[in-house]
């Protein structure tokens, strides 16, 4: 079986915990007061630096420093508590965190304040019970699927009528369960033992999902695994590099976002012409930064994770660039859509079932885009520009892979000339990507034309 | 990670981060301005929360920017959600789902040079927020006749979303105040009281602020008009109803608007983005023209009329500001600028620092730089304080 390499999902165990698991935890999880300060240290940095600079919002330096406040008494909580722990502090960072805009309001009542905050995470706490119940029962599970897709199909009515609560508590049920209910649910359809509660409300309720409204869709058996699996202290420095990074390409995003966006009406001439066709892919720098802020904030918390984005804009083929850029989507993607489909088809014809599996996985990404933007804005939309988008993309994917399959990995051309062609492809996906995002989010494809053609 | 590399790292982490926090705070001290203004540049843009042209211009959002700058920071009144769920709980459902999706103030028109127009005698929540509009779809709790009662001074006042009060409550919006202060510091002298009328509306750009100005605003009787520009004006958005009239085939109302449609070659078979692309071009023109239009409105009319410029960013006055204010005056009009109102205020004056509405404190600013403005500017003196 080959299955392109592009494809691959990173791999993961779905074993039963090793015996000895919570020993080295144990041991992961040793307390070191100078380590422990220095990375406070970079922590107390980091949320001035967020702070000074005003990057994002007020509301990103709040998330930001809950969760270097719980990061605290997580290190010091004995390993039996620390998910507690960690589940208390997103209770009250929610509670406090979507209350927040009522702080000004001197007439609310701090009974009306706390009872409002409460309702964001009592509210969500409830459905996640339901949803964990409705998918561990002893039914055949086609039938839990069924039920918690009818209870599913009343929160989408009550998001787009913005049903009794206001439309920032949907967008957050929205945020919390959208995708991560379908991963989890995957989870459970191979799962050989039930999984915990506890582990299931931690993956549910991330801290920085509340803030963040598009959030990586992190693997369940990846999450779960990465807990304590190795020194605390190393995990949370390397979630303090990952912080610093999102937090520099959060910079580099507000330097696009003033000096280089530009919308079709003000194309006027050949270099706003370019900067209107390159500038929608390259402010890709704030999806990314956020990813690497809400990753890294789970890092203190012990939890391990994969890179989220690496180096997308030096991606030298397509499938390289399917590989760099949201990994994580990418993963999901694989794990739910393509390997189901491709181990299906490939006993009749492995060509078939390549093209159908790609072809699957970039209509179902299609369909999930338009879904995500239904929960966050209530509004189900799928536009041509978007079929456009991922249909072209999807045809890059598939043709570059089958070329792979065909010719193999060939080694790169050493030397200067090898770096010249490297520079060339990356060049020329480059463009290729900025163009068709320059079509993706843009109002149609008429617009396009005559935003590009501006001389006519 | 081998104990040593952790340290390296957490060390030669511990450098950067000190590097990067030292320098947003000697950029906060303004020592960088001197020394390395380019730094001091990219710090300034980095921290620049507010928005771009293409979200001031409604233009068209990337995927990812529409959804993750999703309004977050809106005001949330907690006494109306649980009024819903009571409603629900009652059996009352089709109303809790009423009251959800809220109410719009302005309503779509078939015909005429208005695009929008707003609503009439009604109660809407708009942004989480009562708006109440009078029977002339003004926001106001009164219903004043349109005849001037004796004793009367009569300001009418005509901007947009800013001076209506958008997701404040009416008493906080700027006008009410400094309607209120002219009523309590001058009610009784030269007048028995002062009236603001306020004809503003959501989305309303120059030519809809100019249209109100030759067709609504002298029917009210008022001594004094303000007329209220930002800079805005400029962008396109201003111009991007001018293509949607023709798009539309409506009444462009004004002859030099017809002037520069034929200019900018407009044509019915043209993409409503290429026919605002077009008109931005000429934005400059059009602009130095509607200034035209009201001094020679102001000498027809013999209604004074004063230009009130409105700052809308805490970061600098825009320089359309300023030279809008050059084309006014050059247009034999008085100009009120509300330049200094923000100076120094931090972006939490705003609702939400996105959309770069003013809050309860914004409005406060705006209050007080208004009326010390019209006790300053001489034609408003004449026309509000001064005797004969």
């Amino acid at each position: 079986m080959s299955v392109a390499p592009a494809l691959q999902p990173v791999p993961h165990s779905r074993s039963a915990p090793q015996p000895g698991a919570a020993d080295r935890q144990r041991d992961h999880a040793r307390i070191h007061l100078p380590r422990f300060v220095l990375l406070l240290l970079q922590l107390a940095m980091l949320l001035a630096f967020i702070r000074w600079c005003n990057i994002e919002s007020g509301a990103f330096f709040f998330i930001c420093l809950y969760g270097v406040a719980g990061f605290i008494p997580h290190y010091f909580a004995p390993l039996a508590l620390k998910k507690l722990v960690m589940l208390a502090m997103i209770g009250l960072s929610a509670t406090v965190y979507t209350a927040r805009p009522v702080l000004d309001e001197s007439r609310v009542s701090l009974f009306l304040l706390v009872g409002a905050g409460m309702a964001t995470v009592l509210l969500p706490a409830l459905l996640a019970a339901f949803f964990y119940k409705v998918l561990w029962m002893k039914r055949a599970f086609g039938l839990r699927v069924g039920l918690i897709a009818i209870v599913g199909a009343l929160l989408a009515w009550g998001r787009s009528e913005a049903f009794v609560l206001p439309n920032p508590y949907w967008r957050i049920i929205g945020t919390l369960f959208m995708f991560r209910l379908i991963a989890y649910a995957y989870e459970v359809k191979i799962a050989r033992q039930r999984e915990s509660f506890t582990d299931f409300l931690c993956y549910i309720f991330m801290l920085p999902a509340y803030h963040f409204p598009v959030f990586p869709v992190v693997d369940y058996s990846t999450f779960k695994k990465g807990w304590l699996s190795e020194d605390i202290h190393a995990t949370a420095q390397r979630g303090i590099v990952m912080i610093l990074r999102g937090l520099l390409q959060l910079c580099v995003y507000r330097l696009i976002y003033h000096w280089m966006a530009i919308g079709p009406v003000d194309v006027n001439s050949l270099w706003t012409m370019l900067k209107y066709v390159f500038h929608g892919y390259l402010m890709y720098v704030h999806v990314s930064g956020q990813f690497h802020v809400a990753v890294g904030l789970l890092h203190l918390y012990g939890y391990k994770l994969p890179d989220t984005n690496r180096w997308y804009f030096l991606a030298d083929s397509f499938t390289d660039y399917w590989r760099r850029i949201n990994i994580y989507w990418k993963d999901f993607m694989v794990k739910v859509f393509y390997y189901p489909a491709y181990f299906r088809l490939r006993k009749k014809n492995e060509a078939v079932a390549l093209a159908v599996a790609t072809a699957w996985v970039f209509l179902m990404t299609t369909l999930l885009h338009a879904y995500q933007t239904f929960w966050i804005h209530g509004v189900f939309e799928l536009r041509a520009n978007d079929i456009i988008f991922w249909s072209l993309l999807g045809l890059l994917v598939w043709v570059t892979v089958r070329r792979e399959m065909r010719g193999g990995q060939k080694k790169p051309q050493a030397g200067a000339a090898g770096m010249a062609l490297r520079a060339l492809r990356t060049l020329g996906v480059f463009v290729t990507i900025s163009v068709l995002w320059s079509i993706w989010n843009c109002g149609s494809l008429r617009t396009w034309l005559d935003t590009v053609m501006y001389w006519r | 990670m081998q104990p040593a590399n952790l340290i390296q790292s957490m060390l030669r982490t511990t450098a950067l981060l000190a590097a990067l926090t030292g320098g947003a705070w000697a950029w906060r001290g303004g020592w960088l301005r001197a020394t390395v203004p380019p730094v001091q540049a990219v710090f300034d843009t980095v921290s620049n929360t507010g928005p771009n042209n293409v979200d001031l211009d409604d233009q068209v959002q990337n995927y990812y920017e529409g959804n993750m700058t999703v309004d977050r920071d809106a005001r949330f009144q907690p006494g109306g959600t649980l009024a819903k769920l009571g409603r629900l709980l009652m059996g009352r459902a089709a109303e809790a789902v009423e009251e959800s999706r809220g109410n719009e103030p302005t309503e779509a028109t078939d015909s005429g040079f208005l695009l929008r127009r707003p609503q009439t005698s009604v109660e809407v929540t708009h942004f989480n927020v009562p708006v109440r509009l009078n029977r002339w779809g003004h926001r106001a709790n009164e219903d004043y006749d349109l005849h001037k009662p004796a004793g009367v001074c009569r300001i009418a006042y005509i901007g947009s979303s800013n001076s209506l009060g958008h997701g404040v409550r009416l008493e906080e919006s700027f006008l009410r105040r400094v309607e209120a202060r002219l009523k309590r510091e001058f009610g009784g002298k030269r007048f028995e009281r002062y009236e603001l009328i306020n004809i503003s509306c959501f989305g309303y750009h120059i030519l809809e602020r100019l249209f109100m100005l030759d067709t609504e605003a002298a029917k009210f009787e008022p001594d004094l008009i303000l007329f209220e520009y930002t800079y805005l004006d400029m962008r396109g958005l201003a111009f991007n109803t001018l293509a949607q009239r023709f798009q539309k085939g409506r009444p462009l109302h004004f002859e030099f608007l017809d002037h520069f449609v034929k200019e900018a070659g407009l044509k019915p078979t043209d993409s409503y983005e290429k026919m605002c692309q077009r008109l931005t071009r000429l934005n400059r023109p059009i602009v130095q023209r509607c200034y035209d239009e009201i001094g020679r409105y102001t000498k027809e009319r013999m209604i004074p009329v004063c230009v009130v410029g409105m700052r809308l960013e805490v970061e600098c006055v825009h320089p359309d500001l300023v030279w809008q204010a050059q084309v006014a005056r050059k247009a034999g009009l008085d100009v009120i600028g509300l330049f200094d109102a923000y100076e120094g205020q931090p972006p939490s004056i705003y609702l939400n620092p996105r959309d770069r509405h003013p809050g309860p404190k914004g409005h406060g600013l705006l209050a007080d730089e208004l009326y010390k403005d019209l006790l300053a500017d001489p034609l408003a003196r004449k026309c509000l304080f001064m005797a004969g």
